[in-house]
């Protein structure tokens, strides 16, 4: 509470999230993999972006190194900062990274049964984190509690509330596990793939309370493989491979023209093609240069070079970048873009 | 020609095995029920309609697609025809012969002729045996007693989905999801089976290692002209790898036909909510289609009728007269006093009133019907929910707003190799289909 | 890819050539077999005493029964499978206390069984009695006859230094206690076939039936283990002692019969989270029955559970010998580990008008008492290394 007067003068184009250079390692007994490589973004006031890749690609490390969630060992934060309101979280003593993971940035996870703890009643569960980051009588927190159920939309609340987790469904799960993440009136809601454990027709009632949450002007960070996802809930759309982030831009460009040779080999498996199934099942990602090249249909040698290519403008907006030697000074994007065109056109005429 | 077989006596059916115009496998009316029994002496209290009423065929190398949410009942379905469930009623034929009759040599035949594949890679493979062991397992339980010759088998077999031959003597853990799956299939593929049941095969993956083993999948189909019967959740499996495809509800089948027809216009309500529920690769579309209300009944417990009445957009009202939004707001109201999931502002416990017009708005109740039977019903509900009184509630609506689509259970529709469960198909209803809105 | 008969091709097998096998006999079948004829030609042979004087008593049947099954459903398909054998066996002796434990428990194992044939009874030597193991003294009073040198203490005290006759020192029978420790370890050892042989494998069998069938048969199962785990294991051997004579076979099968309840347990809770893997379906949509999917998919992937839990068993059913002994309550003529330990413990009473601390005679509870908890402790951690060992994961 006391951090309020920063925020309300800090202007609104300030990012709320700042991620830079964001490194982080496994260590195992043989092997040192880099989880996540160097990864860099930011997020806006009551903006929604999706993280999407596949699995493996280091988006939940991601998004819960944030917050550094992710157990130390064997995870290890190497290199890069992250600022929350132009405050180093990586910096600030873990008590206040740990005051700002509750308070602030709020988490959801895939698994909506296994985050609820089956030994206490969602009402207890509830009122327990009212209580850490509130300090009211009991029977406020309850109606507190009674008012944040309503709120993501679980019926008789007053009834329910007393339920133990083994007594909602999954999707109803999942809400409750919002409405724990929404006690604290976060700024920012992390939610790692919130609708992969659930059926189609209650993802799309998540779906539709996960943009109710952002129409209240917090921010969402989707961690999701699903494209059809991100086209439903994101305004932003990073795309995470091999460690990395290899193209970001608004939703509805990228998924005109994907730009990334890695974002249309996405796309193009929801193309319905059965062509391209020669790809060996044991594909190894490259530790340098373009972490796609040794799938890429448009590598050159120029890929190999370095480390994983800068981010380049694509076309003339701004916000379109692709990391992509092809976007690179005095290269013709050309028959790159051409292709991933022609890929989303196949994908849309499925609809 | 709704049934692709006719209900024959049996007799005809099994002088007809040899048939190749026979489909490879009929189900025809396949019921498995799960007992609820009380913890003393096993005594029957209930009963799980897991699987209640299912009929498909399946033809020589096609695949068909079993699409429905958790707890339609479609894994159930695909054990049940594996035998690896007792199925409580219908009959399950392959190849012309009934497969619970099957015994000795026959019987060895149909396990080796129709393989599963399993839905989590993870739990798919003994993590104590090579994988090159369980690949080669359905072979030893097939009698090749030669070791050698189920190695140099497997091997073969390796290779050609993708993997190496020397992977045969590496652990289940030391593969990643994709490789599993890849293996499972190999496993199925071991025997030359006739047909794969295929257990969500690729839930547990995503991306394009999804689409790989989907590929991989159908290239093997057509390549040695397999049947597939291909269970899952995912509307975009099914739309890339299945000729036809079953929408199941609540251990029915709702509706069945082409894949193309059935996912590009869908006929029964409950195909519209899945298919409409699928959010858009068009991100300017953002429109998702919700049920009437969102409580799945408990499969113990099925609603009368049809079973998808209490959450159908598409109920038939009892009268021609209504406005389709009025009528939806009033079955809305009339389902949700069912179910007791009314909305805050009216009080449940009986004893605390409210306003009447808090209830109509609660509910979007439209007033001024034409209809004075419904018009008075409701005003008595809305005043029996504003008492507290939801018993009373539930019965005032329960008698006046009787529709067809709980009284009686639907037929199927005799559109031609399509088949709709919904009463809005049947001619001696007065009700229409309503077109799909595309 | 010709359309010929390509005998390594999975399209090209002709299924109708192939029928499913049923090997009845298996070579682990085979030797039980051959043993099971071995002992029915020893029981005629006992029977019409043609060798007189000889004869095997009850503890010596159950004894080589036991030891036949072990031979024949453990030995032998270890050396069927002795790929995996030679792995097992090469983790478990990679890790240095591991390594130490099953060394220990194999020089144990032979010791224990070839000890007696070679050593036959200890003898009666009471002019002997409580002499010190070598380089330690004792006092000279206790002992008719002092092989050592004699060594002068303060007033008359005079101290009888160990010797190499006895290195290990002797009790107040004169028994070498070298010897008596290697009786020790063979009824230790008969404690062991006996677990082993008969009492984890019924645990086992009784948790998987239960966990595999469920139902009735599951019900019925686990109620009876809940009555059994309710009678007092130690109350049944009493009860069984004021009716027969005490024996070893009375404590083994008191004890051994009624104390696998809580291994069937575990077996089936553990069962019940195998049985719908995916690799038991695919295995019983195959045609496998029952009995080979708990063979070749339940049981190898219980181990987790099921070999520490065996061993702990083992452990404790070799502790509890060795207590009842330490009470008393065993056969005169077998040298316990555990009466050993007490007739070191309450010399007033064993060494008859003698007057000495326990102390003063250490060896003779010292040694059985070490070679028990090495024995324990072995057991315990070869359980856990065979555990990780059988893992293929770690």
């Amino acid at each position: 509470m006391t951090d309020d007067h920063i925020s309300d003068e800090r202007t609104s184009t300030e990012p709320l999230l700042a991620v830079d250079g964001l490194r982080v390692h496994v260590r195992t007994e043989r092997e040192t993999i880099r989880a996540v490589d160097g990864v860099s973004f930011e997020l806006c006031r009551g903006e929604t972006v999706c993280l999407i890749g596949e699995s493996g690609s280091g988006k939940s490390v991601t998004c819960e190194s944030l917050t550094r969630l992710v157990p130390e060992p064997p995870f290890e934060i190497v290199g890069g900062c992250v600022e929350f309101e132009g405050r180093d979280l990586f910096a600030a003593d873990t008590g206040r990274c740990r005051r700002v993971r509750g308070d602030r940035i709020a988490h959801v996870f895939q698994n909506p049964q296994s985050a609820l703890d089956p030994v206490y009643t969602v009402g207890e569960q509830l009122i327990e984190t009212i209580e850490i980051h509130e300090d009211v009588p009991k029977t406020n927190a309850r109606d507190r509690a009674i008012g944040l159920l309503r709120q993501v939309g679980i019926p008789r609340p007053a009834d329910r509330i007393d339920d133990y987790p083994h007594e909602f469904s999954g999707g109803m799960c999942q809400r409750v596990a919002i409405a724990i993440a929404l006690t604290a009136e976060p700024d920012l809601v992390v939610a790692d793939e919130p609708t992969t454990a659930v059926d189609v027709t209650v993802q799309a009632r998540l779906i539709e309370l996960l943009r109710e949450v952002t129409d209240g002007g917090t921010s969402l960070l989707v961690v999701t493989h699903d494209l059809r996802v991100a086209a439903a809930l994101a305004d932003r759309l990073l795309v995470m491979y091999g460690g990395t982030i290899v193209e970001r831009g608004p939703i509805e460009e990228l998924f005109e023209r994907p730009a990334h040779p890695y974002t249309q080999a996405l796309f193009e498996s929801y193309a319905g093609r059965s062509a391209g199934s020669d790809r060996t099942a044991r594909g190894d990602v490259p530790a340098d240069g373009c972490r796609f090249r040794s799938e890429c249909p448009h590598a050159v040698e120029a890929c190999s070079d370095g480390e994983q290519p800068p981010f380049y403008a694509v076309g003339d907006d701004s916000d379109r970048r692709a990391s992509c030697v092809h976007y690179g000074p005095g290269n013709d994007p050309g028959a790159v873009l051409e292709a991933g065109a022609t890929i989303a056109e196949a994908e849309g005429s499925d609809d | 020609m709704t049934e692709r077989f006719p209900k024959g006596d049996a007799e005809a059916d099994r002088a007809g095995a040899s048939d190749t115009n026979s489909p490879l496998l009929e189900v025809d009316g396949l019921e498995t029920h799960f007992p609820i029994t009380t913890r003393w002496l096993r005594r029957e209290v209930g009963r799980i309609r897991a699987v209640d009423g299912v009929s498909f065929a399946i033809d020589r190398g096609e695949a068909f697609g079993l699409v429905g949410e958790s707890g339609s009942g479609k894994t159930t379905a695909a054990h049940s025809i594996l035998g690896l469930e007792e199925p409580t009623g219908g009959a399950v034929r392959f190849d012309g012969q009934l497969v619970d009759e099957l015994t000795g040599w026959e019987l060895q035949q149909f396990r080796r002729r129709a393989q599963l594949v399993v839905q989590n890679p993870d739990d798919a493979f003994n993590p104590r045996l090579p994988v090159g062991k369980s690949v080669a397992e359905p072979l030893a339980l097939h009698g090749m007693d030669d070791e050698e010759r189920r190695r140099a088998i497997v091997a073969d077999l390796l290779e050609r989905v993708g993997l190496e031959a020397t992977d045969a003597n590496r652990f289940p853990h030391e593969f990643s999801g994709g490789e599993k799956q890849r293996l499972s299939i190999a496993r199925a593929l071991v025997v030359n089976p006739d047909l794969i049941v295929a257990d969500e095969p690729t839930s547990a993956l995503d991306g394009r290692v999804k689409a790989d083993v989907l590929s991989l999948l159908d290239e093997l189909r057509r390549e040695f002209d397999i049947a597939v019967l291909c269970i899952s959740h995912d509307i975009d499996v099914v739309r890339r790898f299945c000729d036809r495809v079953g929408v199941m509800y609540l251990g029915e089948l709702v509706e069945r036909g082409e894949t193309e027809a059935v996912l590009e216009s869908p006929a029964h309500p409950y195909t519209r909510v899945l298919i409409g529920s699928i959010p858009s690769l068009d991100p300017s579309d953002r429109s998702l289609v919700r049920p009437l209300t969102e409580t799945v009944p408990a499969p113990s417990d099925p609603p009368s009728g049809c079973r998808f009445h209490p959450r159908c957009q598409e109920l038939i009202p009892p009268t021609a007269s209504l406005e389709r939004e009025d009528w939806r707001a009033i079955a809305r109201f009339r389902f949700a006093l069912q179910e007791g999931t009314v909305p805050e502002p009216i009080a449940v416990d009986s004893g605390t009133r409210v306003d009447p017009e808090t209830v109509r708005d609660a509910f979007d109740l439209p007033t001024d019907l034409p209809n004075e039977g419904i018009e008075d019903a409701v005003e008595a509900a809305t005043r029996a929910v504003a008492d507290g009184d939801l018993e009373r509630a539930r019965e005032r609506l329960a008698e006046s707003l009787s529709t067809v689509c709980e009284r009686t259970q639907p037929e199927a529709g005799d559109e031609c190799e399509h088949l709709v469960r919904c009463h809005r198909y049947d001619s001696t209803i007065e009700a229409e289909p309503i077109p799909w809105r595309g | 890819m010709s359309a010929g008969d390509d005998p390594q091709r999975f399209e090209d097998v002709d299924w109708t050539e192939l029928e499913r096998s049923r090997r009845t006999v298996t070579p682990a079948r085979a030797v039980f077999v051959a043993g099971l004829a071995l002992f029915g030609a020893l029981l005629a042979l006992q029977a019409a005493a043609v060798v007189p004087n000889w004869g095997f008593d009850h503890l010596d049947w159950i004894t080589a029964l036991g030891a036949l099954v072990v031979l024949s459903f453990g030995v032998v398909p270890a050396l069927e499978h002795h790929a995996l054998a030679r792995r097992v066996l090469r983790e478990l002796l990679s890790r240095p206390l591991r390594g130490a434990a099953a060394v220990f428990l194999g020089v144990f194992a032979i010791v224990a069984a070839l000890g007696p044939v070679v050593l036959g009874s200890p003898d009666l030597a009471f002019e002997h009695r409580f002499h010190a193991p070598y380089g330690f003294t004792g006092a000279d009073r206790w002992h008719a006859e002092c092989l050592g040198d004699i060594v002068e203490g303060e007033g008359i005290t005079r101290y009888c230094e160990g010797t190499l006759q006895y290195p290990l020192g002797t009790n107040e029978r004169g028994h070498p206690m070298g010897h008596l420790l290697v009786e020790g370890a063979s009824v230790t050892l008969t404690v062991l076939v006996f677990t082993a042989a008969f009492v984890v494998p019924l645990a086992t069998a009784v948790g998987v039936l239960a966990g595999v069938r469920g139902g009735a048969v599951d019900d019925l199962l686990m109620s009876y283990v809940d009555v059994q785990l309710c009678v007092p294991a130690i109350v049944a051997f009493f009860i069984g002692y004021m009716y027969w004579n005490v024996s070893l076979a009375l404590l083994l099968v008191t004890f051994g019969l009624l104390s696998w309840g809580g291994i069937a347990r575990l077996v089936r809770s553990e069962t019940l989270q195998r049985r719908d893997d995916g690799y038991v379906l695919i295995a019983r949509s195959l045609g496998g029955s029952w009995t080979y999917v708990a063979k070749r998919h339940v049981v190898p992937n219980i181990t987790n559970t099921l070999v520490p839990a065996a061993f702990h068993l083992l452990a404790l059913l070799v502790l509890v010998e060795a207590g009842v002994a330490f009470l008393g309550f065993h056969h005169v003529e077998l040298y316990s580990w555990g009466s050993t330990v007490q007739e070191g413990l309450d010399p007033e009473f064993a060494g008859i008008g003698l007057e000495m601390q326990p102390h003063e005679i250490w060896w003779v509870s010292t040694f059985p008492a070490l070679a028990l908890t090495l024995t324990i402790a072995s057991l315990k951690l070869i359980g856990d290394g065979l555990r990780d060992a059988l893992d293929p994961r770690l």
